[in-house]
């Protein structure tokens, strides 16, 4: 499975972690600095592929953590520190979008009850040539949130469909439902976008 | 099998294999499909961009940043039950002043405020001011600011000292990212009401114990 990016640990290297949760919960900030440490180049990303706006990104990022910090109490799970804090990072994401455009949030959660049109068999419109970054992250800004979130978790975080369905708190049909209908956006904007032979 | 079913399927195949008799259906309709396999192709090279886009790294030391802002807040929260008391003391003490000054009770204070050339007025209104700034406009921290102010007086090169009130934003924060917060400490005692207490006007001194 393709989604290996430099810098990144994905894989859940729990045991570190829950040592720091754990004193965090107590109110222990400076070992929250660490936590935060592990976890920041993680949670940026997310916010910047969620956003496509480095300021917002970083101004999500911080506000991700603070609010971390004074929910940890709360956290019954310490072993599920990264996956609580994913939720809250994409959460933040959406709100952080809502609140810079005119479109309320719901809005931004609706899923199009359209489907997309299949393209014909046509084979210029699909996409040929090179797949810049730019180009792929231009196309991903304009997928609508809701679609944006589970590619950017799917694809750029690796995450399996039962990880994604439990940071969404939704099915995992409805994972499955909007992965489809976010690939053929990120598709149509990518083709659009003049991705064609 | 048609197109639109088929591509549903292969949207699952990226993350998972199809189950045995869709993936006979699907791969019947393939093989006489071009435009479907043309579509398989496409989402492979999409997903694989999509999962291979160079990785931001965050452009801050977010654990100093929000360890720095954690602090402020606990400096905070800490000191707003005794501001609150001090401000209940200091509202009776204005209501107490007129009667207190005519009876010729309040020499000894009056003869503190000339000393420090402030008249009455004055004093009482330093010391309100001092109590909430937020009142005349001020900062808003009152009793806290102060507290902070002496704490970000003492930072490295007083650069903390440029800090707004509210929220540090990542970009305000930037600048002072290489640099450490430092314990917290501050105190509440007559030194903290001066011609109140008979004492000089004294800005808030470091003391004791530091704040985690």
């Amino acid at each position: 499975m393709p989604g290996l990016m430099a810098g990144i640990s994905r894989t859940a290297d729990t045991s570190p972690d829950l040592n720091l949760v754990r004193r965090s919960q107590q109110g222990d900030t400076r070992t929250f600095g660490e936590l935060v440490r592990r976890h920041q180049d993680r949670v940026y990303n997310l916010a910047l592929r969620m956003t496509a706006d480095r300021d917002l990104a970083a101004d999500v990022t911080q506000d991700a953590f603070l609010r971390a910090f004074r929910s940890l109490p709360k956290l019954r799970q310490p072993e599920r520190f990264g996956s609580w804090l994913l939720k809250i990072v994409s959460n933040l994401s959406l709100d952080a979008l809502a609140a810079r455009s005119t479109v309320s949030l719901d809005a931004l959660m609706e899923e199009g009850d359209e489907f997309l049109p299949v393209s014909g068999s046509d084979p210029a419109d699909q996409i040929e040539g090179i797949l810049s970054d730019e180009a792929v992250a231009a196309a991903l800004k304009r997928v609508q949130p809701v679609y944006r979130q589970v590619l950017v978790l799917r694809h750029i975080e690796d995450l399996p469909y039962e990880q994604i369905a439990e940071i969404l708190d939704i099915p995992l049909g409805t994972v499955k439902t909007r992965l489809f209908r976010g690939r053929e956006q990120l598709r149509q904007f990518l083709t659009e976008g003049g991705i064609t032979p | 099998m048609r197109c639109a079913n088929v591509r549903e399927f292969l949207s699952q195949s990226l993350d998972g294999p199809i189950e045995p008799p869709d993936e006979a259906a699907v791969e019947t309709h393939i093989l006489a499909c071009e435009s479907c396999r043309l579509y398989r192709k496409t989402l492979r090279r999409m997903t694989g961009a999509l999962a291979t886009l160079e990785h931001a790294p965050a452009p801050l030391d977010f654990g100093a940043m929000v360890t720095f802002q954690l602090r402020r807040e606990r400096v905070q929260r800490r000191w707003a039950p005794p501001a609150a008391v001090a401000a209940a003391l200091v509202a009776g003490m204005v209501l107490a002043w007129p009667t207190w000054r005519d009876s010729g009770q309040g020499a000894s204070a009056g003869l503190a405020s000339a000393a420090a050339g402030l008249s009455a007025d004055q004093e009482t209104a330093a010391f309100m001011h001092w109590m909430d700034p937020a009142a005349d406009g001020g900062s808003g921290l009152g009793v806290q600011q102060a507290a902070f102010d002496t704490y970000s007086a003492a930072g490295p090169g007083g650069q903390l000292s440029q800090l707004p009130a509210g929220p540090v934003s990542p970009l305000q924060f930037a600048p002072m990212a290489a640099m450490q917060p430092q314990p917290v400490t501050v105190q509440l005692g007559p030194a903290a009401f001066p011609t109140f207490f008979g004492g000089p006007l004294a800005p808030v001194q470091p003391l004791a114990t530091p704040l985690r």
